[in-house]
């Protein structure tokens, strides 16, 4: 009798904690993957090669996260009745015209002269994907794309009427389509479109807020009122969020790649007595000797070629007296100077704090960005063996705009918040494959890939499905080569190339 | 002025055939088909002319020429499943190319005087073949591994004139060939995909090396049977060749790059310690049904690493590290005589794998095995015809994520049929 109480009792206390722990595991619940938003920037959105376009659009973090959950992607004929992951689909070569390397060179890299064009929009339902390149906090609650005086970045593009296309904000959007499971890597233009300025200045109190980083206030203000939408809105659904690496600049190729020194033609510096020569620019509204560790930014590269940022002093020796603008400084926004870096740094990392703090006390799980940017700067990063790092042009994360991820850096970058999403809702989303961007040009390789395999990948439309041909047969790959100095395609000058 | 250096990183690493090497299924231990039908609980029967390979003293039992030639036909079906946590693999499946492998055994012996026995057999004890079929998304770390091994051994074995106790030794003249074949990825610019850049093609020429085996066979009483053997480890020194083959990109600029950086085809070098085998065996006869149990040791511990040298490009050379382990195996086996012309048989085999879970791969994905066997022999004069059915179940295998190139899991079955034709001078 005593053994069969003490039974009992241990049979009772046991069931207390079950039913104790039950709550705290429901929490975590199962997520529910049958209708998946997702709201963002450029990158959420798969811009690569500084371009949007349907080739890149079905490898977008937001595409490859519903992939793998199990969805489709919608193609052009698709109506908003299928059961489908729509997004802003953009023809090739997309808006603007997407960069392509044609010779292995900084002056190779040069934008397909023509623009694509939105091969959706009559599409009779709101976009699963409304990440809308350079969107900012402010845009994610604001912008529609009708707006007639931009006051963002966003704003002076035509994404808002190719992706928002009047129809509500990004967040109004997302709600409205009663998602089951949103996600959210929001606020990454609150720095970025200032870092990818030479800019660290805070934006001002109001409008218009172009190439500035959103003050930290306002920035945990807006965020948590995404979030907090979504949630009013949609209060069963899943969220998945993510942080942001604060060495983000020194992991880019486009502010990390050219420091301001005088380089040789091999790019090695050009040694004064064993030590560097700075190159010279504007600082503070006056020229100066560009501080040691300043970076140029990728665009500006082209400006170097023709002499700008070489010291005065320089300008009337060999070889330099044969550029003719020597001795010209370069502009503030060409450079991110060591000063800029750190501010932006130290917002970024005080960013990261907030989102984890508003993040946590709603229960959302924080995808680890910063780990996966950091093993990629460490060569920690491969695929089939290939060390994928963030080298510009052959280094395989970044592409060739140097500021956004590649089809197989937005894999990975899926891969952050499909891990995350698994381990905080305890679901089993398998991890996106990377050997999908095995270009398969094996001859056996290809000829057993032909027709049978392409089954395996969700249904493409015609032009998306042409990208696909890397997966079928050896590329031919044509490239336009063009005397147009393109490489100065930053975002920050889209509007000037879309007609 | 600043050109980029345009750099395919083909590491040197990465274009030898680095990977691991086999496994315990690279022994193989069905070299006649009554032992096979018996699942290989044949060291204290050891009484047909296939006991040079399982326990030479056994020979000393045949009292007239005997000559036997069979074969063991072997297939295969296996898959690889990818680990939905490898960001490589995820999704990926795999399967073998079809091969039907058909290793040898031919033996003859011929007894001298009264106690004496010598004879002469020829069988395959080891060798392993993992073709991938296309398309593979594992061919960057081996898309074809062939060893093919021939053993041909002259023994001699003495028993006691009251058939009691019989000793008998053995020396094994192996030859061996290996193949190694896999692609070396590399990242194409212009594509922004990993593409085949170089194929890589490693042949051995047929090597060979000495070794020896020992046996005894004691008889305490009409119905039980103690027998052991022991069959040395081996080392065979291999040299070979390298080919390294460009596989075009469909870029002029990327396969120029790729091009510059092809190494020559070059001498290549390697050695592979094969295990020693120690079998102790016990048989029990009960009116028409003998019935014996087997446990098998094997020295895989002595595959600690596969090293291969390249002779004119020493940069490209690895060591891999294997750490394998000795291995039992545990063999079951019946044989019933239950007519004049006919004997059935049943065989129940359970063999540990040798390879930690870290080294399971493409190259080798091994595993514990499992497996039934079932034959008959017909006999009749001077005639013996043994069949032989095995169904071969390996447990299945997974990475565990510990991998450090590619995680999965490897399921594998196999059956095989061994034939073997007697004939009794």
């Amino acid at each position: 009798m005593t053994r069969n109480r003490s039974f009992a009792r241990i049979t009772a206390a046991l069931l207390f904690v079950i039913l104790a722990a039950v709550p705290l595991f429901a929490a975590q619940g199962k997520a529910d993957f049958s209708h998946i938003v997702a709201i963002g920037d450029s990158y959420t959105a798969g811009w690569v090669n500084g371009s949007l376009n349907e080739r890149h659009q079905i490898f977008s973090p937001a595409a490859i996260f519903a992939l793998q959950t199990g969805a489709t992607l919608c193609q052009p004929t698709d109506s908003a009745t299928t059961d489908c992951f729509a997004q802003p689909l953009v023809t090739w070569p997309g808006i603007p015209g997407e960069l392509q390397l044609t010779s292995p060179s900084l002056t190779g890299v040069v934008a397909t002269p023509y623009n694509g064009g939105p091969a959706m929009s009559g599409f009779a339902r709101p976009y699963n994907n409304m990440a809308t390149p350079g969107a900012m906090l402010y845009d994610i609650l604001n912008t529609t794309g009708a707006e007639t005086q931009p006051v963002t970045f966003t704003q002076a593009t035509p994404f808002g009427l190719v992706i928002e296309r009047k129809l509500g904000s990004q967040v109004d959007q997302a709600v409205a389509q009663h998602p089951t499971f949103v996600l959210a890597w929001i606020g990454g233009d609150d720095f970025f479109l200032a870092a990818t300025s030479g800019s660290a200045a805070d934006c001002g109190a109001t409008a218009p807020f172009f190439n500035c980083l959103t003050p930290i206030d306002r920035f945990k203000t807006q965020y948590a009122a995404v979030l907090d939408k979504i949630i009013a809105g949609a209060p069963q659904a899943g969220i998945v969020v993510g942080d942001f690496p604060a060495a983000v600049f020194t992991q880019m190729p486009y502010t990390a790649l050219i420091p301001a020194i005088v380089l040789d033609t091999t790019l090695k510096p050009v040694l004064n007595n064993g030590q560097p020569i700075p190159l010279f620019g504007i600082i503070n509204g006056a020229p100066a000797a560009l501080p040691l560790g300043s970076t140029v930014l990728l665009p500006s590269a082209t400006k170097l070629l023709s002499g700008t940022g070489i010291p005065p002093q320089l300008a009337t020796l060999p070889p330099f007296n044969t550029l003719p603008n020597a001795g010209k400084p370069l502009a503030d926004a060409d450079v991110l100077t060591p000063a800029e870096q750190a501010a932006i740094g130290a917002r970024i990392t005080a960013i990261n704090a907030a989102i984890k703090e508003i993040a946590a006390a709603r229960n959302i799980p924080v995808a680890d960005v910063t780990g996966l940017f950091n093993r990629i700067k460490a060569g920690q990063v491969s695929v089939a063996g290939v060390p994928i790092t963030s080298a510009y042009i052959t280094g395989g994360a970044f592409g060739l705009d140097g500021n956004h991820l590649t089809d197989i850096g937005y894999t990975l970058l899926a891969n952050e918040f499909i891990k995350t999403t698994n381990s905080a809702y305890g679901t089993h989303i398998p991890l996106a494959p990377t050997s999908r961007f095995f270009q398969n040009n094996d001859p056996a390789t290809a000829e057993a890939i032909s027709g049978s395999n392409l089954l395996t990948f969700p249904t493409f439309s015609p032009d998306a499905l042409r990208t696909l041909s890397f997966f079928t047969t050896s590329p031919a790959r044509h490239f336009r080569a063009t005397s147009h100095d393109e490489t100065k395609d930053r975002s920050g000058e889209i509007e000037t190339r879309n007609h | 002025m600043r050109r980029f250096r345009l750099l395919i990183l083909i590491s040197a690493a990465s274009l030898a055939v680095s990977g691991v090497a086999y496994g315990s299924g690279f022994s193989i231990f069905e070299q006649g088909a009554k032992a096979t039908a018996m699942g290989g609980a044949f060291a204290a029967t050891a009484d047909d002319p296939s006991a040079i390979f399982y326990n030479v003293a056994g020979i000393a039992q045949l009292r007239r020429t005997e000559v036997s030639a069979g074969g063991t036909i072997i297939n295969f079906a296996n898959e690889f499943r990818g680990d939905p946590n490898d960001t490589l693999t995820s999704g990926g499946f795999g399967e073998y190319k079809h091969h039907t492998f058909i290793p040898p055994n031919v033996y003859a012996v011929m007894p001298i005087g009264s106690n004496i026995t010598v004879g002469v057999g020829t069988f395959a004890a080891y060798g392993l073949r993992t073709n991938w079929d296309d398309p593979w998304i594992g061919r960057f770390i081996s898309r074809d591994a062939n060893v093919k091994t021939v053993s041909v051994e002259p023994a001699i074995a003495w028993q006691t004139s009251d058939g009691r106790l019989a000793i008998g030794a053995g020396a094994e003249y192996r030859r061996s060939h290996i193949i190694l074949d896999r692609n070396n990825p590399a990242f194409n610019p212009f594509t922004q995909r990993v593409f085949d850049a170089v194929n890589a093609h490693l042949s051995s020429d047929w090597d060979s090396a000495w070794g020896w085996n020992v046996g005894i066979l004691f008889k305490p009483s009409p119905t039980w049977r103690l027998g052991a053997s022991y069959r040395a480890d081996m080392t065979i020194d291999y040299k070979g060749e390298a080919v390294f083959t460009q596989i075009p990109s469909g870029n002029a600029i990327v396969d120029a790059g790729v091009k510059a950086q092809l190494p020559p085809g070059q001498k290549i070098n390697t050695s592979i310690n094969y295990p020693a085998t120690a079998i102790v065996g016990l048989a029990h006869t009960m009116g028409v049904w003998d019935v014996e149990a087997d446990v098998t040791h094997t020295t895989w511990s002595r595959f600690k690493e596969l090293d291969i040298n390249f002779e004119t490009t020493p940069a490209l050379s690895f060591v891999r590290p294997q750490n394998w382990e000795d291995t039992f195996s545990y063999r079951l086996g019946t044989n019933g005589r239950v007519a004049t012309h006919w004997d059935v048989r049943m065989g129940l085999i359970y063999d540990e794998n040798p390879q930690p879970t870290e080294g399971v791969g493409p190259l080798l994905p091994d595993s514990d095995r499992t497996a039934l066997c079932f034959g008959v022999g017909w006999h009749n004069g001077p005639f013996a015809v043994d069949l032989a059915e095995m169904v071969l179940h390996f447990k299945r295998r997974s990475t565990n994520g510990l991998s450090p190139e590619f995680n999965g899991t490897y399921k594998t079955d196999a059956n095989l049929i061994g034939i073997n034709l007697g004939y009794k001078f």
